[in-house]
């Protein structure tokens, strides 16, 4: 059941550069589930379009976000202090799906994608299902220590090098060379693209897609991607996560 | 003593003059989850073809300066999809249902049409003609920017749908009351306007436009003023009532539409940032006759 409420601020941190973490007390909390996202709404009205952010990880009363900033924006969510408060909706879009059996899980994040995925492993963490971590990152990585508590396999890639192994996700899995039955990916599209194609034909490969959105209901028909039979779905409810062999991008 | 808020057009009377826009709204079950659709005048759906359309590529959304783009290019499932799910949901409800056809061709339309024409169990209240979306490559706005053309095909569907009619009209024109007359002519019972503005916005680190169409529809809060003088515009040009929307946020914003002459408001790119848009119009219209104390929306109507 989506909810449109306020949210107060409990923290809102800078991580590195323009990354910042949010964590705000959400009365739908602990009905959240991982790769869903919520609306943020702001305040100024010149930035008329709530924001759709992934949630990170959630407590029984609060939710946590990581985001960028990336324009005006997430640019006034960063200036938002304690106990300030926003509109949000949410709980909003389907969820990672847990694999029935015992099966071979990779986990991969990409950039500011890197969120969500950590909120699915937190979940399987619990469960006992073991699975393995793949991180790509421009220069500074967010997350790589939370992800290690979870699991000794977390390969990190950056383009600079700076941080892990110089290069990018299809360099760390080839390096690995392991076979998976799933990876759950989130990320930029180019990556998707690679994954797509790099993968063995029996992976099933699940991503969780961003485009530009307007309502977050599935009423404005704005965020859309085309599925295998040239439908556009529209990715705020149908989504954000599609079976890549169903969708194409 | 409680304030009069029903209005009246073309014989039917709405509970209150808050509707919602084509296309912000779908047909309402989204909207449903939060509150209960009876507290609405009516809802206006979604623009519906007789043939299902695919709509344009994304990005179908682009945010500017107090407003925001969009080109979706009226992706609908087909009239026979939409009876069966959309009006079959509706009709649980007493709220007023308005249809929003569209075509690219006068068949396309006049086919539309015809799909609810015959509709046993099934209740339609009106039917909104979209001459005017900017998002399609032929059709629509096309009809919308001529006075002959709108003119024809009005009369055209007039002899097709027995429901009043609404002519939605295009801002997108040199001069907005010469098409609002030509659609009185030929028989349109109401005008809704304004549909959106046509616009662009370009990403200034790619190099190219935001939307995948170039242009788009601008909608939201940046274009109000203008939707007022052109209601106003209209409403002293022609004698049937009007459908005013661009830009309604607050209750306020639809006394400012009632003022200029609108007999109704439409609720459009609000939904989109608030799912209680529309219940928050419609009470901020309570507060705002219950403070000056006005007891019809007729007396305010187009006094400036």
């Amino acid at each position: 059941m989506k909810v449109f409420t306020n949210a107060k601020v409990v923290e809102n941190i800078n991580i590195h550069t323009d990354i910042y973490k949010i964590t705000l007390s959400v009365p739908f909390a602990k009905n959240v589930f991982p790769g869903q996202f919520i609306m943020i709404c702001l305040k100024n009205g010149v930035n008329l379009l709530p924001r759709p952010l992934s949630i990170c990880s959630a407590t029984e009363s609060t939710i946590t976000i990581i985001y960028e900033i990336v324009g005006a924006g997430t640019k006034e969510i960063s200036m938002a202090k304690p106990e300030d408060s926003f509109k949000i909706l949410g709980p909003l879009g389907n969820t990672f799906e847990i694999p029935t059996e015992n099966k071979n899980i990779a986990l991969i994040g990409g950039g500011i994608g890197t969120p969500p995925i950590y909120f699915f492993a937190k979940k399987l963490y619990e469960l006992s299902i073991p699975f393995d971590v793949y991180l790509g990152f421009r220069n500074k990585s967010i997350l790589f220590d939370e992800f290690k508590q979870l699991t000794k396999n977390v390969y990190l890639a950056t383009d600079t090098g700076i941080e892990g192994t110089k290069g990018n996700i299809i360099d760390l899995l080839k390096n690995e060379n392991k076979t998976y039955d799933y990876i759950f990916a989130c990320g930029p599209k180019p990556m998707f693209k690679a994954l797509a194609t790099y993968k063995d034909e029996n992976t099933k490969l699940y991503l969780s897609l961003e485009e530009h959105m307007a309502c977050g209901v599935g009423t404005c028909v704005g965020c859309v991607v085309k599925n295998k039979d040239n439908i556009y779905e529209k990715i705020c409810v149908n989504g954000p996560i599609f079976e890549s062999n169903y969708i194409n991008f | 003593m409680k304030k009069k808020l029903n209005v009246n057009i073309a014989g039917i009377n709405f509970e209150n003059p808050v509707m919602t826009a084509s296309g912000t709204f779908g047909s309402g079950k989204e909207y449903s989850e939060f509150f209960d659709l009876n507290r609405l005048g009516a809802i206006v759906c979604k623009g519906v073809s007789k043939e299902p359309w695919t709509g344009n590529e994304p990005h179908r959304i682009a945010e500017t300066y107090g407003g925001m783009l969009n080109s979706i290019g009226l992706q609908n499932y087909g009239a026979k999809a939409f009876i069966e799910n959309d009006l079959a949901f509706l009709n649980n409800f007493e709220t007023k249902i308005i249809i929003n056809l569209c075509g690219k061709t006068t068949e396309d339309y006049i086919a539309v049409a015809e799909e609810f024409a015959n509709l046993e169990n099934l209740r339609v209240d009106m039917f909104e003609i979209n001459i005017s979306c900017p998002n399609i490559k032929e059709g629509g706005i096309a009809f919308g920017t001529d006075a002959k053309i709108a003119n024809k095909l009005i009369k055209e569907l007039r002899k097709y749908i027995k429901k009043p009619i609404i002519a939605k009209l295009s801002p997108n024109v040199t001069d907005i009351s010469e098409i609002a007359k030509a659609v009185e002519e030929a028989g349109s019972d109401c005008i809704s306007l304004i549909n959106t503005i046509s616009a662009m916005k370009i990403d200034i680190h790619k190099r190219k436009t935001v939307l995948s169409t170039g242009s788009g529809g601008l909608s939201g809060p940046a274009i109000k003023p203008i939707a007022i003088h052109m209601v106003n515009k209209v409403f002293k040009s022609v004698k049937i009532p009007i459908i005013g929307m661009g830009g309604i946020m607050t209750g306020d914003d639809a006394i400012e539409f009632i003022m200029a002459g609108a007999t109704a408001v439409a609720v459009g790119t609000a939904n989109f940032t608030n799912p209680y848009a529309t219940i928050e119009v419609l009470n901020g219209i309570e507060n705002f006759i219950e403070k000056y104390n006005i007891k019809d929306l007729e007396e305010i109507r187009g006094i400036v």
